[in-house]
């Protein structure tokens, strides 16, 4: 990149005073070049997936939903009562998928808390990309959805399998958009990094 | 010094057909062009580049646009380009070049495929206003 341009500078500067280039002319006088520092700690991916013989593009227990972060998590931002001491977690903990005010996409978030959790667990919010997996007014609550954490070397990957849902209210998306994975500020990693601004879509545009 | 270093040369070249006046392998030499000069002009940035903030969205671990943030105020106007390179500095992809209308900016047609955790940095170039 650095040799790139100083070869191009190097043209610029070559050709501004030569006879046979006479007809080109130097428009600008700025010219920027630098190295950026590239974001370490992000959402990797999500991924929701249908259970076995469940219907696609209907939220129903069974249905799981993996989330990837890219660097080893520091357990007790993501639930105050995990230990970094432990590589691997599981929780039964309420999920919800929460309906989009005003025609808005519905969302899925952790909705619960438990004795571990006091504070809930903090994944973050998924715009599913539709407002039609949940046609009531209501959200729809997973309450004994188990949450797997594994912590590996590189990355930390959650599996959300959801469980004791009502299907009530639950719609049939035939179409719809990528699912985005917005992370929780409150969750570092082993470096105290957040993942700011960063995000995570899915390569499914229906759900489930 | 640059203007300096040409004369030297074209002196080494005068002088090796002057020393060789007769030789064959010099005879069909021409000099082309006939004229060579050069001029410098100076550039400067719009701004430090170094601050600029940047944030992506992956999807399956790649990289599918690039957020960026504090872009100087001074830049808007100019054309950017962004290169993200991982390891040994190897280009995974690259956007633009793309208008700079303000101080942030998404860029969201991206040549290459980057996966995002082999991304070891971004280069920016900005060329204008």
């Amino acid at each position: 990149m650095t040799r790139g341009l100083a070869a191009a500078a190097a043209v610029v500067v070559v050709s501004a005073g030569t006879a046979w280039a006479a007809g080109l002319t130097l428009t600008s006088a700025h010219l920027g070049a630098s190295s950026l520092t590239s974001p370490v700690m992000f959402p990797v991916s999500v991924t929701l997936a249908n259970k076995t013989n469940g219907t696609v593009g209907k939220v129903q227990s069974g249905d799981t939903v993996t989330f990837v972060w890219s660097q080893p998590v520091d357990e007790t931002t993501l639930c105050s009562g995990w230990s970094n001491a432990s590589s691997t977690q599981l929780l039964t903990l309420q999920w919800s998928v929460v309906n989009g005010a005003s025609g808005a996409d519905d969302t899925l978030q952790a909705t619960g808390s438990s004795a571990t959790c006091a504070t809930g667990l903090h994944v973050g919010t998924v715009d599913l990309g539709s407002a039609g997996y949940d046609t009531g007014s209501t959200a729809i609550d997973f309450t004994t959805t188990t949450n797997a954490l594994t912590v590996g070397s590189t990355t930390t990957t959650l599996v959300v399998t959801l469980g004791g849902g009502s299907a009530v209210n639950a719609g049939t998306v035939a179409s719809g958009n990528a699912a985005v994975w917005t992370p929780d500020s409150a969750v570092k990693d082993r470096s105290a990094r957040t993942c700011r601004t960063n995000l995570a879509k899915s390569s499914s545009t229906v759900q489930f | 010094m640059r203007e300096g270093r040409a004369v030297a040369a074209f002196a080494g070249l005068a002088l090796a057909l002057v020393a060789w006046p007769g030789s064959a392998a010099a005879t069909s030499i021409a000099p082309n062009p006939k004229q060579v000069s050069e001029a410098f002009t100076a550039t400067s940035s719009c701004g430090s580049l170094a601050g600029i903030g940047v944030a992506w969205t992956a999807t399956a671990n790649v990289v599918s646009s690039v957020s960026l943030t504090s872009i100087p105020a001074a830049c808007a106007g100019g054309r950017l380009s962004l290169t993200l390179v991982g390891t040994g500095n190897a280009s995974l992809a690259s956007a633009g070049p793309v208008n700079v209308a303000g101080t942030s900016l998404t860029l969201g047609s991206l040549t290459g495929s980057a996966t995002a955790t082999s991304v070891t940095a971004a280069y920016v170039s900005v060329v204008g206003p």
